[in-house]
């Protein structure tokens, strides 16, 4: 209990510094599409889309299902330019889905494409403090 | 499986036509009784960030999901429109998008959801997107 005590008092005081020096800077990842050679590759944080200057940009996902046996994922994008980029999936996997469930505002939003079929071949989620 | 994605489709073009609109957050929930002798009873739909900053205080929405330690799981999904118009509909023991899907809504999330008359939900769309984000960026 002695050494929980004392690793709990550790993390606690380095938590406080981190806080002094009001913690790495955002990235400001706006919204980015790029197409070649059959993909394209969507990317953006939640909240540089949101607070960019323009009111164009934009980026997200959905998760839909009948509740029997159909499931369905999408994300999409818009860029400052207006330029979008759409894909989804009808057979998800878990992984995918459990991804997914994690979007919120404090997301990086990664996905790429087969611009021929629009069927997502990657979907990745990452969730940190610099994306605030 | 073309039925869910065109559904899925008209769902996602409700949520980029409220973002296309500048006001980006706000999606307040509708609620749609549909007449008797339709096969979906009701439908709502609307952001949780819309239904929170309306000016009255009727308005909301929301999901919860529940589980027992003996494997039972029951999700649930409602929404009040500015006139007190009530829908809702629920799943016992839903599939892994379901359960994963309603555990995931925060101030970002679109939902979309239709019951039929026996208050099953036979169709359910969680929408995260940057545009459903407030001015405050909460």
């Amino acid at each position: 209990m002695n050494k929980l005590a004392i690793v709990t008092a550790l993390i606690t005081s380095l938590t406080a510094t981190v806080g002094a020096y009001a913690g790495a800077p955002p990235l400001r990842n706006p919204v980015n599409i790029f197409t070649a050679n059959g993909s394209s590759l969507a990317s953006g944080t939640f909240d540089a889309a949101r607070h960019s200057s323009d009111s164009v940009q934009y980026i997200g996902c959905s998760m839909a299902t009948d509740t029997v046996s159909s499931e369905y994922v999408s994300c999409f994008a818009r860029n400052s330019s207006g330029a979008t980029a759409y894909c989804y999936s009808s057979s998800p996997t878990l992984a995918t889905i459990e991804a997914l469930a994690g979007v919120n505002r404090t997301s990086y939003i990664f996905f790429k494409l087969n611009t021929t079929t629009g069927k997502c071949t990657e979907i990745t989620i990452n969730d940190q403090s610099t994306n605030l | 499986m073309k039925n869910i994605a065109i559904i899925a489709a008209l769902a996602a073009s409700l949520d980029v036509t409220g973002a296309a609109h500048a006001g980006l957050s706000t999606s307040p929930p509708t609620v749609v009784i549909l007449s008797p002798g339709n096969s979906i009873a009701s439908q709502g739909y609307g952001a949780l960030n819309g239904a929170r900053r309306t000016s009255d205080k009727t308005q909301s929405i929301g999901c919860e999901v529940a589980a027992t330690f003996d494997g039972w799981k029951y999700v649930s999904c409602y929404a009040r429109n500015a006139q007190g118009n009530y829908a809702s509909c629920y799943k016992v023991v839903p599939g892994s998008l379901q359960a994963l899907a309603v555990s995931a809504v925060n101030t970002t999330t679109y939902i979309y959801f239709m019951g039929d008359r026996s208050g099953q939900c036979t169709y359910l769309s969680l929408t995260n997107e940057s545009a459903l984000l407030s001015q405050a960026g909460n």
